[in-house]
């Protein structure tokens, strides 16, 4: 080629030099006869040296040198090659080794056109680093399913020996799985992400989101499908953990409220036996005095105590039988409106207005109907017997039932008494009533926080002297029971 | 009819039937009875006449056994009326902290007393006439309690080895050698 360089125009030897690539040329003995300037850059004494020798720093040729067969074939060749710098800085490069052919057709010489991919090259190895290291699943499947690329997390936990398409890795399936992003991606082009429950390569289920994303090439139809998962396992144990913890909770808070309740049983029924001793005391002395009223006193605390006796069994039953409350599903306003039918002459008759204040549109929630029923009557029949005794002239009870945020909420309002601080102090007590002998055992209160609680909500209440009191349930619609349905038990049948 | 002994008890309770008991109960042995529902009412009933006792529940609505105690605390002249403290709740959490309270301005003594509920009768009565300065009435329960103290007393006082033996001997012959069999 030197020979010939003279017949090279101005504007192919200035294309020679600045062609953005190293360039140079071999004879066959490899000795370099042509360098441009780009070249020349990097290795100034190129003259008279071997191309092993300068790049390489070799004394022999290099093995697998595509030279030597470009020198046999003539056909052109790409091949790969890293060498030091003079700062010892590691550089990739993509070497196009082609032939150059004499008139006769022999090839005295090779032409090397070397590439600097250094920086596509570092790419390439932050990717694949990212891609094995990032902590979740990746793998590239084709339109047949079967998984071309994938990260080491990925390979770690699902592929075991042998498999091939996506569904025997993450779910051991021997066919497309139902519901697979995957599938839709490659029909529609776009990005879908979905909860799945995956089996690794030891046999445990895992949970994972994945996000399928679809990829295409040649900017055409999607050729590949990238599934990113992300191992949700210990979040959902988490969850389950968490829920067994406040069912337990739950539990302890009823069994609790029931060992109140037996204690305060006992206590209840000591109360009650006194006023059938002190009746019979009373009834026994009006006798020897021969003073009829006392006798009727004395009659009347008997009677008392007895129709006490009868309403504490009675609410005692309800309390204990209601262990398990049964729900179903039902509206939260239809409740409230039965009972606010039901309590309206009650309280019109003692002077008071009942009004009712609820929401429209609450959607139907899995309640205990009875249960609640049984809840807002105790409150209501509190709140009429708060306001009898307050001497205020306008009597009014609000019952209202909202939803906000997911939590229904039932309030009944009253402007009666209101509690002081002794009274709000013992109110959830079991047998504590302020109300006079024979009209409340003290279990109504007791035995709404019960139903309550079991439908996972919470009772609680405001009150001020003179003023008035309101009580509050509130029913977080995730903590409500599962309700009992003929569906769900044929369900286990099949 | 038993002979009035001019003396005066206010019994405070919200329990009516309780209230009416112990009216009874106390008429019965010859005090003169008035009655309150609550502290409030207790008060009202003290500027009428003031009582010799006080018979007080712990909780009640609207002012409480301790609330009432504290208060007449404050006026000389009701201050060191005794007390007799009527409740269900002297060991439980709803009266223990505030019976407490009372046994820290009031020592338990001759001034006040603690009856707990079931109230029996006899028993109340002589609590009642100890804190107007009576001589207690013998009551079966009294009684018993008497002799049972001094045969103790007795036993005690010759507690040895053979009087011990001495006194099974005794109990072994007046059930009839039954022990022999």
């Amino acid at each position: 080629m030197t020979g010939n360089s003279n017949k090279v125009q101005w504007p192919r030897k200035a294309l020679f030099d600045q062609i953005p690539l190293d360039i140079i040329v071999i004879d066959q003995d490899f000795t370099i006869i042509e360098a441009n300037k780009q070249a020349q850059k990097t290795h100034p004494d190129w003259r008279g040296k071997k191309c092993y020798e300068l790049y390489h720093g070799r004394k022999r040729r290099c093995p697998d040198c595509s030279a030597i067969k470009t020198f046999e074939d003539g056909k052109t060749r790409i091949e790969h090659t890293e060498n030091r710098d003079e700062q010892g800085n590691i550089h990739h490069y993509e070497v196009h080794v082609s032939a150059y052919r004499d008139e006769d057709g022999n090839i005295p010489y090779i032409i090397e056109m070397a590439n600097d991919v250094t920086d596509r090259v570092n790419l390439e190895q932050e990717y694949r680093l990212l891609f094995d290291n990032v902590p979740c699943y990746i793998s590239v499947i084709n339109k047949n399913f079967e998984v071309v690329d994938s990260n080491a997390l990925f390979r770690k936990t699902f592929a075991k020996e042998g498999t091939r398409f996506c569904y025997e890795m993450y779910k051991k399936r021997d066919k497309v799985c139902t519901k697979c992003p995957a599938v839709r991606a490659f029909k529609t082009g776009k990005q879908y992400t979905s909860l799945q429950i995956g089996v690794d390569k030891e046999g445990n289920k895992t949970h994972y989101v994945v996000t399928a994303a679809p990829h295409k090439k040649n900017g055409g139809s999607v050729d590949h499908v990238i599934e990113m998962s992300l191992d949700i396992s210990e979040v959902i144990q988490l969850q389950e953990k968490l829920k067994q913890a406040e069912q337990e909770k739950l539990e302890n808070e009823r069994f609790a409220a029931v060992g109140q309740t037996v204690a305060g049983l006992a206590h209840g029924i000591k109360n009650i036996l006194m006023g059938l001793e002190g009746g019979m005391y009373v009834v026994n002395s009006g006798l020897q005095r021969d003073n009829n009223e006392l006798v009727a006193s004395g009659w009347g605390m008997l009677q008392n105590n007895i129709t006490k006796i009868s309403s504490v069994v009675k609410e005692y039953l309800s309390f204990a039988r209601g262990t398990e409350i049964k729900a179903e599903i039902a509206n939260p306003v239809g409740i409230a409106q039965e009972v606010y039918d039901l309590y309206k002459d009650l309280a019109d008759q003692s002077g008071i207005s009942l009004v009712a204040d609820l929401q429209k549109g609450i959607a139907d929630a899995a309640l205990d109907p009875e249960g609640i029923h049984t809840c807002l009557a105790n409150l209501i029949s509190n709140a009429i017997d708060a306001c009898v005794v307050s001497d205020k002239k306008r009597k009014i009870i609000t019952l209202s039932c909202h939803e906000k945020d997911g939590v229904i909420v039932y309030e009944v309002e009253d402007n009666g008494t209101g509690m002081d601080y002794e009274v709000k102090k013992k109110i959830f007590s079991n047998f504590f009533t302020t109300k006079a002998s024979g009209q409340g055992t003290g279990l109504g209160l007791l035995v709404t926080r019960r139903i309550v609680f079991e439908h996972g909500g919470k009772v609680s209440f405001d009150s001020i002297l003179r003023k008035g009191t309101v009580f509050r349930i509130e029913l977080p619609r995730d903590r409500l029971p599962k309700a009992d349905t003929p569906e769900s038990n044929s369900d286990g049948n099949s | 009819m038993v002979d009035k002994l001019g003396k005066s008890v206010l019994v405070v309770d919200d329990e009516p039937d309780l209230r009416l008991f112990l009216k009874t109960v106390l008429e019965d042995a010859g005090f003169d009875v008035a009655l309150a529902a609550n502290g409030k009412e207790a008060l009202d009933r003290m500027t009428e006449k003031k009582p010799d006792v006080i018979s007080l529940d712990l909780v009640m609505p609207k002012m409480s056994g301790l609330k009432f105690f504290k208060y007449i605390q404050k006026n000389k002249d009701r201050k060191d009326i005794p007390v007799v403290v009527v409740t269900a709740h002297a060991g439980d959490e709803f009266g223990k902290p505030d019976l407490d309270k009372i046994r820290t301005i009031r020592a338990e003594g001759p001034a006040l007393k603690v009856v707990e509920k079931p109230i029996n009768p006899p028993s109340y009565v002589n609590v009642v006439r100890v804190l107007v300065g009576l001589d207690e009435l013998e009551t079966e329960e009294t009684g018993e309690k008497n002799l049972l103290k001094l045969k103790m007393k007795e036993k005690m006082k010759t507690a040895d080895k053979k009087a011990l033996e001495d006194a099974l001997k005794i109990l072994d012959e007046s059930t009839g050698g039954k022990k022999a069999e």
